[in-house]
């Protein structure tokens, strides 16, 4: 009898332990006080985390999954890690290497922290809809909307969600107070990456182009009126957006390896970089750009005064996005 | 298990088919690989060479409209089409982003030229909507893929060049299995007729016919077996032919004496005759008759015996010319009443390891011929002479001869040169018969000359006695 139940016992324990397998991988700890560029190495599913002062690689993650994005969350220790060919969504907290997982199925292209950084909002590209959770993972939400949802950007008065249909030639602007789209503006081929203007209540629009035609200008269209109002060069297919102020806009051109920096209120090209090999991810710390760059396996620190490359760093293989991590010391 | 049975014709025909259809599907498939490898491959180096030999003249930097114009001019002389493309959507630059456009390379592919590689791809093209070669050469800035070379053939102008050569193969294929199988069927029935026909001859000779024969063709080995078939064939008649007449001869010589006595006894028996000195005359003749009978039973007896597997022969050393003696001691009363000289001319060293009583059958059987045969006042002449480990006995008589073309049927046995049978010189018919054997048993040989009209001259050879193998 005794030895019947301890029989059970240890399959017991065998089925929790292969289970929860997965469940029990801890990943290489970055001290908090550390800061940091965490690259997503998407081609070899891995992520690097690069110490900014030094250059020093501190940690790097091999996941078993495929993914194509991460996300810093707002405690800015767990960094969250997805991919449109999973099912699930990764949090692995950095300074303990510990992991957690939900489960909101595939389809998941993109993800973005809400304006008070109380929400996580996905792009579910399966369906087409953008779904809303908290970040305890409860569900608060889901809306449909246009073909392909991915670039999206909360306007800072938490009254808005702008999603760009990439696959489309449309925007919808959903309302966060109904969880309903208010709003679909007709913009340019293949939209993606761009910028909110608070001040003149302004979007800016990049993208990719329409079909072989690649796109070589940046729309801007009024959100109070919904029309466009102008468009400026910045060739070759600008994707990734970011300011640092409110004077400076730094975007990213892939098709052409170029950075540039436009004066916001006017849309003048103030200077720009030629770096890179299909430079895909760009993000900023305090003082610094950074730059992946896909094809050549590097990250650049850009100087966004100068504009000029002050550091390379060399990790990883097909590096799509870079966060930026600003040590608890710094 | 009872499997299918083919005959040797379809063998050989299954055989020589598989021979073909292997062989042919092996230059097929030899072709097809010479194609792939050689032409195939030659067009692709071909385009590939082409491709870097543009690739060459770019510097570096963006690719500029003078290089594109320079590509276009080469591309109105080259055999493939060709086009240089700078645009960042066609080489994939958005593909990480998953956007809904069909780009000129894949990921995979811009992996490759990203480090310096050609790709090189053979199959449909969604772009051209069409099979093509294609050759893709990097236009590399550092890491920077500033564009590609595309080099394209449709696939269907080089197939079609195989196309041509695959009818040909195709048509020349069929000839030749015809042609192969008629030649085939031709050399098998050129095979096989000469045995069938073999089979029908050796059915017949089973069933007595030996009329049939088999026509000798070729000189090869069907040809000489049909030969071989032919000489048994030939031999077997002929043995058949002398036992016919043998059991003839047994039967006629047989019934001669017995009718004889059957006659005589029954004159006797019925009173025909009376008186005293004619029933003595025919007992005498049924005496003799009984006799003659009597010798022939022994001899036939003793033939049958010699010509046995295994009749034991008492053999011992002896001296040839004293046997001689002996022997023709006994003959002396014979050759007075004839008054037929004899003249010995014997070697005495003469040793010779045989069966007594045999080799004076021997001496015997052929003294009593040629003292039969020989008139009177004839003359016997006996000479013994030893050469190379063998003597000769020769016995040679001045009688009537026998005619050359009767001699080589002497031996045979009831063979008589005198077909008369009139019984007038006695004998069996078998003496030359059990002569003949009896030498055999001893491994010696026998001779015989004749001139017609003069005499014969019979010759016996025996090998001496050696006494190195005797002990």
């Amino acid at each position: 009898m005794f030895r019947r139940r301890s029989l059970l016992l240890i399959t017991f324990i065998a089925i929790i332990f292969f289970l929860s397998g997965c469940q029990f991988k801890t990943f290489q700890q970055v001290p908090d006080q550390d800061s940091v560029i965490a690259v997503a190495n998407v081609r070899e599913s891995s992520v690097s985390f690069i110490n900014i002062e030094t250059g020093e690689q501190l940690a790097k993650w091999k996941l078993e999954v495929s993914f194509t994005r991460v996300l810093l969350m707002p405690d800015n220790k767990t960094l969250m890690i997805y991919g449109r060919q999973n099912p699930d969504v990764t949090f692995i907290n950095m300074s303990t290497g510990k992991l957690k997982q939900w489960k909101l199925g595939e389809g998941i292209s993109n993800a973005v922290l809400s304006a008070d950084q109380k929400m996580i909002y996905f792009a579910e590209r399966n369906m087409n809809k953008v779904l809303f959770y908290d970040l305890e993972g409860e569900k608060k939400g889901e809306v449909e909307v246009g073909e392909s949802p991915y670039t999206m950007i909360p306007t800072p008065d938490y009254q808005s969600l702008i999603v760009y249909h990439l696959n489309g030639a449309s925007l919808s602007i959903i309302d966060l107070k109904t969880l309903k789209v208010k709003t679909t503006l007709t913009t340019n081929d293949n939209p993606m990456g761009g910028l909110y203007i608070a001040q003149t209540n302004e979007l800016w629009v990049g993208g990719h182009g329409a079909g072989a035609e690649p796109e070589q200008n940046i729309s801007v269209f009024s959100l109070s009126n919904g029309q466009k109002k102008r468009e400026f060069p910045a060739q070759v297919m600008p994707v990734d957006f970011l300011t640092m102020d409110d004077k400076n806009a730094f975007v990213l051109s892939h098709g052409n390896n170029t950075l540039y920096r436009f004066d916001i209120p006017t849309g003048n090209e103030t200077g720009r970089l030629h770096l890179g090999a299909n430079p895909l991810g760009l993000a900023a710390g305090k003082k610094m750009l950074y730059v992946s760059s896909y094809d050549s396996n590097q990250v650049f620190e850009v100087d966004p005064v100068t504009l000029k490359v002050t550091n390379t760093f060399n990790v990883g293989s097909g590096r799509l996005q870079i966060v930026v991590r600003e040590g608890v010391g710094t | 298990m009872k499997g299918i049975t083919l005959n040797l014709s379809k063998k050989i025909i299954l055989l020589v088919s598989f021979g073909i259809i292997f062989t042919l599907v092996v230059s097929y498939a030899l072709t097809q690989y010479l194609y792939e490898n050689f032409y195939v491959h030659n067009v692709e180096e071909s385009l590939n060479q082409q491709g870097k030999n543009i690739a060459k003249e770019y510097k570096g930097g963006p690719i500029t409209p003078e290089f594109i114009n320079k590509v276009e001019d080469y591309d109105r002389i080259a055999e493939g089409d060709i086009f240089v493309t700078e645009n960042p959507r066609e080489l994939g630059a958005c593909l990480p982003f998953d956007v809904d456009y069909q780009a000129l390379i894949t990921d995979e592919e811009r992996n490759r030229l990203l480090i310096g590689e050609s790709v090189t791809k053979q199959g449909y093209e969604p772009r051209f909507d069409r099979q093509v070669m294609a050759v893709i050469v990097p236009l590399l800035d550092q890491k920077q893929l500033n564009g590609v070379v595309y080099l394209y053939l449709p696939l269907s102008s080089i197939t079609e060049a195989f196309n041509e050569v695959r009818y040909i193969l195709l048509f020349m294929g069929l000839l030749f299995i015809n042609i192969a199988l008629i030649i085939g069927k031709r050399l098998v029935n050129r095979i096989t007729g000469p045995l069938r026909r073999m089979e029908h001859v050796a059915r017949q000779l089973a069933l007595g016919n030996f009329n049939e024969k088999v026509e000798v063709t070729s000189r090869d080995e069907i040809g000489n077996l049909g030969a071989a078939l032919n000489h048994m064939s030939t031999a077997l008649e002929e043995v058949d032919q002398r036992r016919r007449d043998f059991l003839a001869n047994v039967s006629h010589d047989l019934r001669t004496p017995l009718s004889y006595i059957k006659g005589y006894s029954e004159a006797m028996i019925e009173g025909v005759v009376t008186e005293e000195e004619q029933k003595k005359k025919y007992l005498r003749l049924i005496h003799r008759e009984a006799g003659r009978l009597q010798r022939l039973v022994h001899d036939l007896l003793d033939l049958a015996q010699l010509e046995g597997d295994s009749y034991p022969l008492n053999l011992m050393p002896l001296s040839l010319a004293q046997l001689i003696e002996d022997t023709m001691g006994k003959y002396e009363p014979f050759l007075q009443e004839k008054k037929i000289g004899l003249i010995l001319d014997l070697d005495f060293d003469v040793i010779v390891f045989a069966d007594e009583d045999r080799l004076e059958q021997v001496i015997t059987n052929i003294v009593d011929n040629a003292i039969r045969y020989s008139p009177e006042n004839g003359e016997l002449k006996m000479v013994l002479t030893q050469r190379n480990n063998t003597c000769t006995l020769t016995i040679s008589d001045t009688g009537e001869g026998i005619p050359p073309e009767e001699l080589q049927r002497l031996g045979e046995r009831f063979y008589r040169v005198d077909k008369s049978r009139t019984r007038k010189k006695g004998g069996s018919g078998l003496g030359l018969s059990i002569v003949k054997q009896i030498v055999f048993l001893h491994k010696g040989t026998i001779h015989i000359d004749s001139v017609l009209g003069k005499g014969t001259d019979v010759s016996v050879t025996l090998p001496l006695y050696d006494v190195n193998v005797a002990d």
